[in-house]
């Protein structure tokens, strides 16, 4: 009898100890599903971007998950034109006052293959490189209409540089680079070397990497006397350049998700090396004009972050982008920068590759506060190649490689 | 024995003198300090009780600690400066040389002209890694200011890669990881006299080649910025493009193909004619009126894109 009674009591206390130990599993996975809801949540953002916020936080502590920049106001409202993405904007100051007004739209349906945004004597215009036929075309903001200014026709064009209104460099798919000049005495002279980067200085020096058996070189030429001169030479192959001035470029090494990178910058004359950005993961750097302000995302196994460094102080922003969807403006403060509603797996790799695409929205950035203001949400745009000139924002859409504009209204 | 006993006398003092400038240990973390890092520094002894003992910490003749350990930062210029702990009436002098190293790679594997990101090892291709030292020129001697008078050690893991390293030698060419596999390619920089300068390292991992299909128009060309299955809305004419990514270069050659079609899937497969676990397969659904392309072959190179519809 009284072992049975012992039997009992057993029993009782290890169904007691079972029932206690199942609901305490249960209560622990409840919380660790709350916990990976909110880091993702936070880390992607998670929902529309507002019209307004601030990316360095508000205070000097940095944070680092989210994709979008904390609210703190209510945006203007949206507006909708035909024809027309829904768009707003407005700024912390313009708030109590009229808001800015800002409107998207599609300048150039078929595929461009560069483009860039200039003021002429009474408007802004922007001129565009066909990829279809290589020709140069011409659009202006005030009227919204396109004509064509060079009918020299190269077809399969990969990439084109706006070297002025009549003047472009032009990359066919499989021929020899080339300058073309418009206008009633068109003239084509080609470049013989193998151009896989390039950047252009605005007036009269362009500089490239060009491949050979050793490595890579980094050469400038000059658009006027035609010669060509070596600059640097690197046994590695995978290098970006853009210029900074003054006599200066940037050089960046080819990234990969979770692989450490480098950026240096380059003296045009001297072929001196200065390191700028060192040992990041998937480094991706866009330096501001006077070469002060430096932008740079770091991507590895938890996600992207994106990086302000001025000085000795670095930032880490709000915003989940890759520094190559963000473009300086031209007084080396504001910042345009298209951030995702979601970045995909694999990036940089698979978006490079032209395997994923991203729907953007929009921001500009006054880097001297950290006020950040969408100027165009949830586009449905995979926003590169950005450039700005008096309320004209222009870019590329990567998906399609049409040319969309946001204009100040 | 009375002479030894004399001289004895007289040496004993002396060696234990010297043993106790030996005895005192300094240590920093870390080891090769860059510029504006933060250095800790500590001072060990197995001859005398250093507790009890006062400590004072100098850089460059300004006191930066007292006590055990002294925590300071590196000067942001990369010029040599002194570290000096006097313990006591013994004292101990260290030259601390900020350097900077950085360490960059990438492999001799084919990626198409547009691509921009980085070229990644297969297996069976090599990694090109280039040393770049930034170090003071008056850490240096006059004459061996530029990197081809740093001695470069390279390591693979632990193992240093002898006929890799030496003067100059700031250049490797060597294997990639095998399948699946990684290392920790590491490169350590000496100067002249022998001084350790700088080190930095990476972890280096193997990846599969891949394909990728793209459209291709006879006015755009190849649509490179977006892959075949995502393409809709642009005419093209009836044959994909198969890029391939990552195959090795050293040594090219025509890839082997197989391609096996279920309803409107079609899978390709490709393979490196020489290196036996390279390869990669391709998965796409033909668009529509593309018919002629699903009867042919399939042709192309390692750095070349592969004709799909031959």
């Amino acid at each position: 009898m009284e072992r049975r009674k012992a039997y009992i009591i057993t029993a009782l206390i290890i169904t007691a100890l079972i029932t206690s130990l199942s609901l305490w599993y249960l209560y622990l996975a409840r919380q660790e599903a709350n916990l990976n809801q909110t880091t993702e949540l936070d880390y992607y953002g998670g929902g529309d971007a507002s019209g307004i916020g601030n990316v360095f936080g508000g205070s000097s502590s940095f944070n680092e998950q989210s994709t979008a920049p904390s609210s703190s106001l209510t945006s203007s409202p949206s507006t909708t034109t035909p024809g027309e993405m829904p768009t707003t904007g407005s700024s912390t100051t313009e708030q109590a006052d009229t808001p800015e007004q800002w409107h998207l739209t599609e300048i150039y349906a078929s595929p461009v293959a560069g483009a860039s945004v200039m003021q002429n004597s009474t408007t802004t215009v922007v001129h565009i490189v066909e990829r279809k036929t290589g020709n140069m075309l011409e659009y202006e903001t005030s009227t919204s209409e396109t004509q064509r200014v060079s009918g020299v026709t190269t077809p399969r064009v990969s990439r084109a540089i706006v070297l002025d209104a009549v003047r472009a460099l032009i990359i066919p798919e499989d021929d020899y680079a080339r300058i073309v000049t418009a206008g009633s005495a068109a003239t084509t002279t080609l470049l013989y070397d193998p151009i896989e980067t390039v950047a252009y200085d605005g007036s009269e020096h362009l500089y490239y990497t060009s491949p050979s058996a050793a490595g890579v070189s980094i050469r400038s030429y000059n658009l006027g006397s035609h010669t060509t001169r070596t600059i640097w030479t690197s046994p590695l192959h995978g290098w970006g350049i853009a210029l900074v001035r003054p006599g200066k470029l940037l050089i960046t090494q080819a990234p990969s998700r979770n692989i450490p990178g480098y950026a240096y910058t380059l003296d045009i004359q001297e072929g001196t090396l200065a390191p700028l950005i060192r040992d990041v993961p998937g480094l991706m750097v866009t330096l501001s004009p006077d070469g002060a302000r430096t932008l740079y995302s770091a991507t590895d196994t938890t996600g992207t972050k994106l990086f302000f460094k001025h000085g000795d102080t670095t930032i880490t922003l709000s915003l989940a982008t890759l520094a190559h969807k963000c473009a300086w403006g031209s007084d080396s403060t504001t910042l345009y920068c298209a951030v995702p509603k979601s970045l995909p797996v694999e990036v940089p790799d698979s978006w490079l590759k032209g395997q994923v695409h991203t729907n953007d929205t929009l921001w500009r950035i006054d880097t001297g506060t950290g006020d950040a203001v969408a100027l165009a949400q949830n586009t449905g745009l995979d926003i590169i190649d950005i450039r700005e000139s008096d309320g004209v924002v222009v870019f590329t859409n990567k998906a399609d490689q049409t040319l969309w504009g946001v204009i100040r209204d | 024995m009375r002479y030894v006993l004399v001289t004895l006398l007289f040496l004993v003092p002396l060696f234990a003198s010297a043993a106790s400038y030996q005895d005192l240990l300094l240590t920093l973390d870390p080891e090769l300090p860059g510029p504006g890092d933060t250095i800790t520094a500590t001072i060990n002894s197995y001859a005398y009780d250093l507790n009890s003992t006062q400590i004072v910490w100098y850089l460059d003749g300004t006191v930066v600690g007292t006590g055990r350990s002294a925590t300071f930062s590196a000067p942001t210029h990369s010029a040599p400066v002194e570290l000096t702990v006097i313990a006591g009436s013994h004292s101990i002098t260290h030259t601390i040389t900020p350097a900077q190293l950085d360490l960059l790679w990438e492999a001799d594997t084919y990626v198409p002209s547009f691509y921009t990101g980085r070229a990644l090892p297969s297996v069976g291709s090599h990694i090109h890694a280039h040393a770049i030292p930034h170090i003071a020129a008056t850490t240096l001697t006059a004459a061996s200011t530029t990197a081809n008078a740093l001695l470069y050690n390279w390591y693979v893991n632990s193992r240093l890669l002898v006929d890799n390293s030496g003067v100059g030698r700031d250049v490797l060419i060597t294997d990639a990881p095998g399948l699946y596999d990684s290392y920790l390619l590491s490169v350590e920089v000496l100067a002249p006299s022998g001084l350790k300068v700088a080190r930095a390292g990476t972890r280096i991992t193997s990846v599969e080649p891949t394909l990728v299909a793209y459209g291709v128009s006879p006015l755009l060309g190849t649509v490179t910025y977006r892959d075949y299955a995502s393409l809709k809305d642009i005419a093209l004419e009836d044959t994909p493009a198969l890029l391939p990514y990552y195959f090795s270069i050293a040594t090219p050659g025509e890839l082997l193909y197989t391609k096996t079609r279920t309803g409107d899937l079609f899978t390709v497969k490709a393979r490196h004619p020489s290196i036996l676990l390279q390869s990669a397969t391709a998965t796409f659904t033909l668009r529509k009126g593309s018919e002629t392309s699903a009867t042919g072959g399939v042709r192309g190179t390692t750095t070349q894109p592969s004709i799909f519809g031959l």
